[in-house]
């Protein structure tokens, strides 16, 4: 049987540069290399692209300039049907860069199916603000919020503190758009706002606040699937060491980098009754279908368990190692996964152009 | 040239022992030869104070400067013992006067365990202090409320050690308990007290402190020893304060609580019916103190896990590992067997030593827990002791593969030798804490 060509693309211009590269090296070494052919497609800090053996390991990188890496050949697309000696691509980015939209757009003009919602699923749930107020309107219970811009905070500050305080302290200052905690600021009492939302501003111009949810827990699901056919995995709960999960306890704790997402301690599944996990898979489902998703999906909670709340926080659409030990432990090891995603992928691909998007006549004629 | 043990070795042993000076001379003639560095679990001020004799005594053997030390220790130890004591019953006294309440909690095992789930259970609803790790003598618990224990305390949950005859009673006349919970009785100390009817009777002191029998809740587990109209609990339809439909997974345990007063569905995070069976003194209690049930219920699903008692360690490739470490005896031990069979696992493993103090019954309940563990596990991890040829014996008569027995000196060198068995998805149960003292 003839294998299918696979790409893997992953890095580019983010601050989450580093998770996305243990992400793709780590997806990489579970491809079944008797059904792909794997080319790794990796965008350096500086936005080049590469591809080359050596992206195979994850020793090179811990051991190259990632903003001018060598020994790589470059790589481009063509935006020409039939060009590319790709046939499917899965992406492993996290950041902005290719997580909002933009290189699934690319992807699409260039006639190459990727798992992962399209560019507007990508782009909306990329936004925290964007995504919250989507929440507001379908009704879907959330934190309580305020958002602001640079310039409104420039123009505006003592309105946003009196926001702040009506939301009460501590609260949460986040970019609109970025993942893996990074900037994201507890606030514990208005004397620290302001120095916390000037430094939140580095990473983004629009800046989201949010209450926070007594006596929560944190619960992270992952929906897999396309459209109606959808699976949920067991829910996490991942484990704090200190007060707020951040980049480095996210990232660095356990086995290191080198374990990504997977050596992040959690507790699978979560410490919450059977009643209250049905309920956070059911509106994980809800909300892949509201936010036109696919692929693989990581959906973050608070959840009380004492009262059986539940509060939706964020989507992510291209989730740390692809959320692959929420499906070992539901029962689908990672090399299926895979598969799986690259089927999802051809399948969206499917339907896509099995839509009219053209007009074979050519109507000018007529004029 | 012969090595001698270190004298820091044998000051912790001597620790582990509770200062039982056969015990230490036993397993010195054992290891003498050894130059193996121990370091006490806990510099305690007796552990400092035998170290400074050991010091002005170095020119004689390490046992010798131990019994020295001890031996001039005991009697300013007794006196300053009854002094702290004396102090710590005249603050007790007068803040019960005040309107403190005490909770005595005794029993073989599940003591720590109730007390910790009692401790976040009522949390919200009292202003209480437990007695911290498992401190249950007179002087540990006369240290803890002459430091902690203040005016603001409404309820004071205090556990009671049984290390002799009579034991039990002293404390109880110590402390003199408002309520009190007998948790499970098990051959814990087997040696000590010579039979399960003796300790029956040590824990059955507590019960006649009570002049209202309403006044204490008790384990089913004593139900042969007891011939008092009293009030059980546990799993039997015969308690009134039970657990039913019991159903564990790796989230934690579902279960219904059944009272006189009501029945509810209740979700837990902690494992095992033993620890959903271990709730049911909260609810009895909080009906006790007119405490609603419903606010008792709501924290069950938050409660903490325990240290080391089926403590969930979570490993690479969804290995969960429970601790189950602070000790065990053959009665809890079958609990631990009976919630890694309930628990979903690609494959179930236990690192066990076996027991300790059984005295002369040992080996025949070694060979019956080998044989246990045939039924219960892949793989038999077995820290070497006197009892590991008894557990396996009994894992071999009862069908266990001679290579699924693995041994290894003390717990790292077990679960090292395991390593290259265990499968993605497999429950590993570490049942019982290692000490030296029974290596």
């Amino acid at each position: 049987m003839k294998k299918i060509r696979l790409a893997v693309f992953f890095g580019g211009i983010s601050v989450e540069h580093e998770v996305s590269v243990i992400t793709g090296v780590q997806l990489m070494k579970h491809v079944d290399r008797n059904r792909y052919d794997v080319t790794p497609v990796y965008i350096d800090k500086a936005g080049k692209w590469w591809t080359g053996s050596d992206l195979f390991e994850s020793e090179y990188y811990a051991n190259e300039n990632l903003l001018k890496p060598d020994d790589l050949q470059p790589f481009s697309l063509s935006l020409n049907p039939g060009e590319n000696a790709i046939d499917v691509a899965i992406l492993c980015f996290h950041g902005e860069y290719g997580e909002a939209g933009s290189v699934q757009g690319l992807l699409e003009l260039a006639h190459i199916p990727y798992q992962g919602p399209g560019v507007i699923g990508s782009a909306i749930a990329f936004d925290k603000i964007v995504t919250r107020q989507i929440f507001d309107s379908e009704k879907i219970p959330q934190p309580k919020f305020i958002w602001f811009t640079h310039d409104d905070w420039k123009n505006s500050a003592q309105e946003i503190t009196e926001k702040v305080a009506a939301l009460s302290y501590p609260v949460f200052v986040k970019p609109a758009r970025g993942g893996s905690t990074v900037g994201i600021e507890k606030v514990k009492s208005a004397a620290e706002l302001s120095s916390a939302i000037e430094r939140v501003l580095q990473y983004d111009t629009r800046v989201i606040i949010e209450a926070e949810v007594k006596d929560c827990i944190e619960i992270n699901v992952s929906v897999l699937g396309i459209d109606g056919d959808l699976r949920v995995s067991v829910p996490e709960q991942p484990i704090k060491a200190d007060e707020f999960l951040s980049y480095a306890d996210k990232y660095e704790r356990g086995g290191g980098k080198k374990g990504g997402m997977a050596s992040l301690n959690r507790r699978i599944p979560a410490p919450i009754s059977s009643r209250l996990t049905l309920t956070v898979q059911d509106l994980a489902r809800k909300l892949f279908h509201l936010f036109d998703c696919s692929g693989v999906v990581r959906i973050d909670f608070f959840v009380n368990p004492s009262e059986e709340t539940v509060f939706v926080t964020e989507l992510n659409t291209i989730p740390g190692s692809m959320s692959f030990y929420l499906w070992e432990a539901s029962g689908l090891p990672y090399k299926e996964l895979i598969n799986e995603l690259v089927e999802i992928a051809f399948e969206k691909e499917k339907r896509r152009s099995a839509l009219i998007q053209t007009f074979e006549t050519n109507i000018l004629k007529k004029v | 040239m012969k090595k001698n043990i270190p004298f820091t070795t044998l000051l912790a042993i001597a620790q582990q022992s509770e200062y039982e000076l056969d015990t230490v001379q036993e397993w010195n003639l054992k290891h003498i030869h050894e130059s193996r560095l121990i370091q006490p679990e806990k510099w305690t001020l007796k552990l400092r104070w035998l170290n400074f004799f050991g010091q002005v005594f170095f020119f004689l053997p390490a046992i010798v400067r131990l019994r020295i030390g001890l031996m001039v220790l005991q009697p300013f130890e007794t006196s300053v013992r009854k002094l702290i004591i004396a102090c710590a019953v005249v603050k007790l006294r007068f803040l019960q006067k005040k309107g403190l309440k005490i909770v005595a909690i005794a029993g073989s095992y599940g003591k720590t365990s109730t007390k910790h789930i009692l401790h976040h259970l009522f949390s919200e609803s009292a202003t209480l202090l437990i007695t911290p790790e498992s401190i249950n003598t007179e002087l540990g618990i006369s240290r803890v409320i002459l430091k902690t224990l203040t005016g603001r305390h409404t309820l004071f949950f205090i556990e009671l050690g049984e290390f002799y005859p009579g034991h039990i009673r002293k404390l109880a006349r110590f402390i003199h308990p408002d309520f009190g919970i007998l948790t499970p009785i098990g051959r814990q100390h087997l040696m000590r007290f010579g039979s399960l009817e003796k300790i029956a009777e040590t824990f059955h002191d507590l019960l006649t402190f009570f002049s209202d029998a309403k006044k204490i809740l008790v384990s089913e587990s004593y139900h042969d020893f007891f011939t008092e109209n009293i009030q059980y609990y546990g799993t039997k339809n015969t308690s009134p304060y039970r657990i039913e439909k019991t159903h564990v997974t790796r989230a934690g345990t579902e279960c219904t609580i059944v009272t006189p007063h009501g029945t509810t569905d209740a979700f837990t995070p902690l494992f095992g019916e033993q620890h959903a069976v271990n709730l049911l003194p909260a609810f009895w209690l909080a009906e006790q103190l007119g405490i609603n049930t419903q606010k008792i219920l709501k924290m069950v699903t938050t409660l903490p896990s325990i240290p080391h008692r089926h403590e969930p360690i979570l490993g690479m490739k969804n290995v969960l590992v429970l601790d189950n470490g602070y000790n065990t005896n053959p009665d809890s031990a079958q609990d631990s067997l009976k919630l890694l069979a309930a628990l979903d696992a690609s494959q179930r493993i236990i690192v066990t030593l076996g027991f300790v103090e059984l005295g002369k019954d040992s080996g025949a309940i070694h060979e019956a827990f080998g044989e246990s563990l045939a039924h219960s596990v892949e793989y038999a991890g077995i820290i070497e002791s006197e009892a590991t040829e008894a557990l396996l014996a009994g894992f071999i008569r009862a069908g266990g593969k001679r290579d699924h027995f693995i041994t290894g000196k003390d717990q790292t060198d077990v679960i090292a030798r395991l390593q290259s068995v265990i499968q993605p998805n497999a429950v590993i149960l570490l049942e019982g804490g290692y000490r030296e003292l029974y290596s």
